[in-house]
């Protein structure tokens, strides 16, 4: 004769480490690009911090200048390059993957479709790196 | 019963802003200040002829817009990052009000720099 239990419902409860970014390799590529925000916070107080010894004299520009050359600090300038680059690659890509599919459909792979986006990039550096270092 | 409304969209309005521009103007500006002109590839400008740009009304528009929208987009993204990363989503109340009181702090700081340039 079976042996019969009495049906006991229990709840379905998801496990998820704490660590699930280190699962998979795309993860970690998402926490990292994530991350990369900590360093946009750093280089943002940096350059208030540049625009603060410029107003304050010779003196505290030149100061600045040392504390940049420390290599602590241009391993920490190298880190935010490396990960802001990362985000802006990722954020290139996107655009044309909300905009341009909306419209026409998919009709181009990502990085074709991105090359407005890096055209722009260019001519924005170069806009910026002239006024900068005082070209214009 | 009405459902509850996210003011999620109104943050990513500024945080969407502000990783455009940190993706267009950021690397230029690390890689000059970082790199190019500590390490002498470039000719460092003179303190006179930065003050000149800084004075400038549209440098100043430029380097209020830039920073601000960078901290809050910072912001926007240490929130989820610090919840998601550290398991810590039940204390988002208090990491989020961290957040974007740094974003404030940040914002305030770059609107006293700009203004109080002499």
């Amino acid at each position: 004769m079976p042996q019969y239990s009495a049906y006991q419902p229990k709840a379905y409860r998801p496990q998820m480490s704490p660590y699930w970014y280190f699962d998979r390799w795309p993860y970690l590529r998402f926490m990292v690009r994530e991350a990369s925000c900590i360093f946009v916070a750093y280089f943002a107080v940096v350059m208030l911090l540049q625009i603060r010894a410029i107003e304050h004299g010779t003196a505290a520009y030149a100061h600045f200048q040392a504390w940049m050359s420390c290599p602590v600090v241009m391993i920490l300038n190298a880190i935010a390059l490396v990960l802001i680059i990362f985000h802006a690659v990722t954020w290139f890509a996107l655009v044309p993957r909300v905009f341009v599919r909306h419209l026409l459909g998919p009709v181009m792979p990502d990085l074709f479709a991105a090359v407005p986006n890096y055209g722009a990039w260019f001519v924005a550096s170069l806009v910026v790196a002239l006024f900068a270092l005082r070209f214009i | 019963m009405s459902a509850h409304r996210s003011n999620r969209p109104l943050a990513w309005l500024l945080f969407g802003t502000g990783g455009f521009l940190v993706a267009f103007f950021f690397p230029i500006h690390i890689f000059l200040t970082g790199f190019a002109e500590p390490l002498g590839l470039v000719p460092t400008p003179s303190r006179a002829s930065m003050l000149t740009l800084l004075e400038h009304p549209l440098t100043r528009i430029y380097l209020a817009i830039l920073l601000i929208f960078a901290f809050w987009h910072a912001a926007y993204r240490l929130r989820d990052t610090i919840c998601d990363a550290l398991d810590v989503r039940r204390l988002d109340t208090v990491v989020v009000s961290l957040c974007y009181a740094g974003a404030m702090l940040g914002t305030i700081a770059t609107m006293v720099l700009l203004v109080c340039v002499p």
